[in-house]
């Protein structure tokens, strides 16, 4: 069994589904009736030709009625099977997941996924954690419950919700940070996550599945497909609409496992964010991350423990230490060598102050020291508003040291990678606004790129970006994002 | 460059026939009183280094600079209006909607070496309190190149509290429009010289930015913003100043005191005329720079649609009434037109209203023009307002100014 290429899709059948749906208010009967046709094999046409590899089916949930759900999947099991997709049966967290294993594998599923805490060590359990990771246990696959859908907030009234953000425009959910922090805290091979779509009254966009995927694609992550339950409905009556948003769900997926490649890029760090992101940190740290990606600045995780690594500083400008607790003697040490090679180091009060004043942007919120080479950014309060944290972190590293500036970016947000080597790059944009006209990008680095190319997901070949030098690095001028955009960027 | 079009007619409007036409229906005495001082008009094609040539001929044509900033503290309103990022199609905001930092340069350095004691560049960032130099850096300028242009330089957001213990209170004299006063950050009043430094543009709400409507953003959105507490400023901006001013859907935070008339029109034709009128009126404006080498049409900012265009000219002068008013007729607009007319299609005239107010004359034939006339300077941006897509506004019924 081998997780790592599966593209998994949520497959919503047998009578466990169907007494689900039932439950839920406004399904009528002749939407239950459609729904029934899931457990039928013939249905897995239309997956047929996508890249969906993987079956994820209701399996157990702890109830007496487990043994008759699963008699009742067979032929589907078996239809699915000789198509060579692999089958995960879902055991919820009440089912007994040593039972459900067992029955999975006399079922000839290939594992099972669960959330279930007491779930056995076994290659063929797919374990799910809480969206804090509080479990750091090293393994080769990590699912993740609880991230939102991605894309504009919406409010209850079904209005994009411009005003709760704070910084003015409208707020906008994405898992992007959230798949590196996964990767990044338990170093899995195969991470997955778990989201629905949402329930707006009427059937999801078909740009808003591309954005499911490629949020979560971008940094090495795979959604696990679901679909909303009128597409579910609309494809079982097989309508053209719902065809439709099958076939752009299916490119969008498609696209991505061609350029897997890019999945293997690091994001391009300016700012480690330093701190062990677990019990009291946790939530400041993990809302920093997120707030960093929102503003656009190049963010690298550094776990606490791993800051005494070679490379784990390297190549940065300024460093975060987030964590209200002090960090022991040897991080220290590294961490104020790094501000005395030249880097900025930002803690919060009661950490240690050296040299003196230095000038800079004024920032009321801290007091600024020379240390070497480098500076000091000491707050004068505690960390508390992780917004004003990301910001104030933001402006200490200063904008004159930006690698990377996005001119006219509409609502969207951006994530740059780079190889290994940092012979080539990629500058995934994913934009959140409603189809129609957009206006023309401008994309500013500092690092000069020879060439870059603009891929879409619905384009075969790459688009040529016109390139110009832009003192002290080059601008490219990519066509206008429509829903999603890679800039490969190269020499 | 773009050719002006109807233009024998609009010369008629803006030139002195027109004004003199005006003067003959009987204009009111207080409009023939209004100050009228010098403008100064300069062709200049570039951001080259005929740039700081033609801004000092334009400062020696209105009496030299030496008698505004020597020995003194200067404050500059530039006019950096939306977020950085933001362009009209790939051109940098300099080329465009805001105002040149080559002009700024240029400008900073001339009143160096005319002894000003201390500089400070100004603006209210766009729902941000960063500092003025990161805003900058963000569009791609070097702040500190800015910085460098004179001895000593400092740049401050004024969208908050920024370096100030409190802010300020400006009186409006003689009882404002809208409001009775207006609360600003230390620096408008921590100055002994101040200057709006502006580009050449359309407005949608106003019909013409220039020096006046720049004065717009002196305002801080942690007193005006949308979503600031009643009771106190905000500690920091997070949005715009729809709410306050434009809509009139709620009052300032204390301390700003409340509109003086709760029933007058909630349109912000109506509105945003009498703001800016107000603000300029409370912290006066001692000498309007108006940028329009290269600039835009058919609205304020990229977030209007609007094109780019390249006037080649710069407009200057003591009196931001008078200069607006010449501005306006180089860019082909009749400063003396009434509201609901070309380029003032759904708001009053703020020119009329600061005219009446006694702030400066925008009649043509009593302001003394200096270096290229108008009519030799002029380019006209009608035809780039009128193509622009309309909003879907109420029409702005009227109302006789105040």
């Amino acid at each position: 069994m081998d997780a790592t290429a599966w593209v998994p899709i949520r497959w919503p059948c047998g009578p466990l589904e169907i007494e689900r749906v039932k439950a839920v208010p406004g399904v009528t009967t002749s939407d239950v009736l459609a729904l029934r046709q899931w457990s039928e094999p013939a249905l897995l046409d239309r997956i047929a030709g996508s890249p969906v590899s993987c079956l994820v089916v209701p399996w157990a949930e702890g109830s007496e009625r487990d043994g008759e759900h699963q008699r009742s999947l067979v032929p589907l099991l078996a239809a699915a099977r000789q198509r060579g997709l692999a089958l995960v049966g879902w055991s919820g967290e009440k089912a007994d997941t040593r039972r459900a294993l067992q029955a999975a594998r006399d079922a000839g599923l290939d594992a099972i996924a669960t959330g279930a805490a007491d779930a056995p060590a076994d290659a063929a359990v797919l374990r799910f954690r809480d969206q804090w990771l509080a479990d750091r246990s090293p393994s080769d696959f990590v699912g993740a419950f609880g991230p939102a859908w991605p894309g504009l907030r919406v409010t209850t009234s079904g209005d994009v919700d411009a005003e709760t953000g704070p910084t003015g425009p409208p707020w906008l959910n994405s898992n992007a940070w959230y798949v590196r922090l996964a990767r990044a805290l338990v170093q899995p091979k195969t991470l997955w996550l778990a989201f629905e779509p949402p329930e707006i009254g009427q059937p999801v966009a078909a740009v808003s599945y591309a954005q499911a995927v490629a949020d979560s694609a971008i940094h090495g992550g795979r959604w696990l497909v679901s679909l909303d339950q009128r597409l579910r409905v609309a494809l079982a009556a097989d309508t053209a609409s719902a065809r439709a948003t099958c076939a752009a769900l299916a490119q969008s997926l498609a696209f991505f496992e061609a350029h897997r490649a890019w999945a293997g890029y690091d994001a391009v760090g300016q700012l480690g964010v330093v701190s062990d992101y677990a019990g009291p940190h946790a939530f400041l740290a993990f809302e920093v991350l997120n707030l960093l990606a929102r503003q656009g600045s190049l963010a690298r995780i550094v776990e606490t423990r791993r800051v005494h690594e070679a490379t784990s500083l390297e190549g940065l400008d300024a460093v975060l230490y987030v964590d209200a607790a002090p960090p022991d003697r040897d991080v220290a040490r590294k961490l104020y060598a790094f501000a005395e090679a030249g880097g900025a180091l930002i803690t919060p009060p009661g950490r240690e102050e050296r040299g003196a004043p230095s000038e800079g942007p004024w920032l009321p919120g801290f007091r600024l020291l020379r240390h070497g080479a480098g500076r000091l950014a000491v707050a004068r309060e505690d960390f508390a508003d992780p917004y004003r944290l990301a910001e104030d972190a933001q402006l200490v590293m200063s904008h004159r040291h930006d690698r990377l500036r996005i001119f006219n970016p509409g609502t969207s947000q951006s994530h740059y990678l780079a190889s290994g080597d940092g012979r080539a790059g990629v500058l995934h944009t994913l934009s959140y606004q409603a189809p129609g006209a957009r206006t023309p990008t401008g994309v500013w680095f500092r690092r000069a790129w020879k060439e870059g190319q603009a891929w879409s997901l619905d384009g075969a070949r790459p688009v040529p970006a016109a390139r110009s030098v832009a003192e002290p690095g080059v601008e490219f001028q990519p066509p206008p994002v429509s829903v999603y955009s890679a800039l490969e960027l190269l020499g | 460059m773009r050719q002006a079009h109807e233009l024998s007619r609009r010369r008629f409007i803006a030139g002195g026939a027109a004004a003199a036409l005006g003067a003959g229906l009987g204009r009111a005495s207080w409009a023939r009183a209004a100050p009228a001082a010098t403008v100064s008009i300069a062709k200049c094609g570039s951001y080259g280094p005929e740039l700081v040539p033609a801004l000092a001929r334009m400062f020696d044509e209105l009496g030299g600079l030496g008698r505004l900033v020597k020995g003194r503290t200067v404050a500059i309103k530039l006019n950096l209006t939306g977020a950085p990022s933001i362009r009209l199609g790939n051109r940098p905001a300099g080329l465009a909607h805001w105002v040149h930092p080559r002009v700024i340069g240029a400008v900073v350095h001339l009143m160096d070496r005319a002894g000003a004691q201390r500089i400070r560049l100004l603006e209210s960032a766009w729902a941000t309190a960063m500092p003025l130099e990161e805003y900058m850096y963000q569009a791609g300028w070097d702040a500190s190149e800015l910085v460098s242009a004179g001895r000593r330089i400092e740049l401050e957001n004024t969208n908050w509290l920024g370096r100030g213990t409190d802010y300020h209170r400006f009186d409006v004299p003689r009882g404002g429009l809208l409001f009775p006063s207006y609360y600003l950050n230390h620096s408008f009043h921590d100055c002994d010289t101040f200057v709006s430094l502006a580009k050449l543009k359309d407005h949608m709400t106003t019909g013409v930015t220039l020096s006046m409507k720049n004065c717009f953003g002196n305002l801080p959105t942690t007193i005006y913003g949308d979503h600031v507490p009643k009771d106190r400023p905000e500690e920091r901006p997070h949005s715009g100043r729809g709410r306050v001013f434009h809509q009139g859907g709620r009052q300032p935070a204390s301390p700003a005191p409340p509109e003086l008339d709760p029933a007058s029109p909630r349109h912000e034709g109506y509105r945003l005329p009498r703001v800016v009128v107000d603000v300029c009126a409370a912290r006066p404006i001692d000498l309007a720079i108006v940028d329009g080498i290269e600039s835009m049409g058919g609205a304020e900012g990229p977030w209007g649609g609007g094109e780019a265009c390249r006037p080649g000219v710069l407009v200057a002068g003591t009196n931001c009434v008078n200069t607006d008013a010449v501005a306006t007729a180089v860019m082909g607009y009749d400063p003396m037109a009434k509201g609901g007319t070309p380029p003032f299609y759904s708001c009053d005239n703020f020119l009329e209203l600061a005219e009446a107010r006694g702030l400066g004359s925008r009649d043509l034939s009593r302001i003394e023009v200096a270096g290229a006339r108008i009519e030799d300077a002029r380019f006209d941006f009608a035809p780039m307002l009128r193509s622009r897509v309309r909003r879907n506004l109420p029409d702005y019924p009227g109302k006789p100014p105040a």
